[in-house]
């Protein structure tokens, strides 16, 4: 088996250094093997065993060839290849991260678009009911806000004793005696200073 | 000496063993093993699985250097030879143990006092 044979070791091969250079350190360290079981052989030749039989002892002794071969060419590459893989590492967990980002980025969108639709529903609820914008809103009145462009302006308030209702974030507005059409259009105006774009304000009134 | 006899190198000792036999020049992995061998009384049988990769990562570390060459059975071999950080290193490895096995020792023998 070979360092170079396995598609794992290609792989870090392409993050490490040249397959060339991979290749190279392997035939270094098969080389100094070889040369390590021929003087093992030579050995034991000299000390009086048969050539085959000295071959088959000086493979038995030395053990496992390619895991040694491979322990090698590790260490040989050393630091190369724990950056590897902290390389390696970094960029699974930078894809899973953005992943995730643009997985909930969609959410969001989705969620968004659900919230527009149905606040442009409610606001063609209002509209349907012809409610006579010619009503004049007095003390203790039950407004209800609809926006179909942000769902933070989406309210309910009522007329205060002093004539004024809070509809953040325009604040505290004075709308006592003011008809439904010229509060809708006060609120437009009112909070507009806040949006960059026409905000679609509907107003429903409840008078006891 | 038979194979009960042998004793398994602790953490660091093959390195220090390795440092220590280049002291006397350069050698290549098979005589490595062999010197390592001999000088223990038999002792300590340096394994090739455990002696080659030791080798190439002191090699990395810079306090060894490789060659190829010929040996004395005329062939060719790569010896290994100490650098002047491997001294350094020897120094240092060689005080350290001997204060760990002089304390391994102590208790051993029932502690200082």
């Amino acid at each position: 088996m070979s360092f170079r044979g396995t598609s794992r070791a290609r792989a870090w091969a392409g993050l490490i250094g040249p397959a060339t250079e991979v290749d190279a350190i392997e035939r270094d360290v098969r080389a100094e093997l070889e040369a390590h079981l021929e003087h093992a052989i030579v050995d034991r030749v000299e000390s009086g065993l048969d050539p085959e039989s000295a071959r088959l002892e000086a493979h038995e002794v030395f053990g496992d060839y390619d895991g040694t071969v491979h322990a090698c060419v590790r260490q040989k590459l050393g630091g190369r290849l724990m950056w590897a893989k902290i390389h390696v590492a970094v960029t699974a967990v930078l894809l899973v991260g953005l992943g995730l980002t643009i997985h909930r980025s969609y959410a969001m969108q989705e969620q968004l678009q659900l919230e527009a639709q149905e606040a442009r529903a409610i606001a063609v609820e209002f509209a349907e009911r012809k409610e006579p914008r010619e009503i004049r809103l007095g003390v203790g009145d039950r407004i209800t806000v609809i926006s179909t462009y942000s769902q933070d302006l989406t309210q309910k308030t009522f007329v205060e004793q002093d004539g004024t209702a809070l509809f953040p974030p325009a604040g505290r507005l004075h709308v006592h005696g003011l008809t439904r059409g010229q509060l809708e259009e006060l609120l437009n105006e009112s909070f507009a200073a806040f949006y960059t774009a026409p905000v679609e304000v509907y107003v429903r009134v409840e008078q006891d | 000496m038979p194979t009960s006899d042998r004793v398994d190198l602790p953490q660091g000792a093959l390195e220090l063993l390795i440092l220590r036999t280049l002291t006397r020049g350069q050698e290549h992995g098979y005589a490595i093993g062999q010197r390592i061998r001999e000088r223990s009384a038999e002792a300590l049988a340096v394994e090739e699985g455990s002696l080659y990769p030791a080798l190439h990562r002191m090699e990395r570390h810079g306090w060894i250097e490789a060659e190829w060459g010929t040996s004395d059975k005329g062939r060719r071999a790569k010896f290994y030879a100490l650098t002047a950080e491997g001294r350094r290193r020897l120094t240092d490895a060689k005080a350290s143990w001997q204060r760990m096995t002089r304390a391994v020792g102590l208790v051993l023998e029932g502690g200082a006092t």
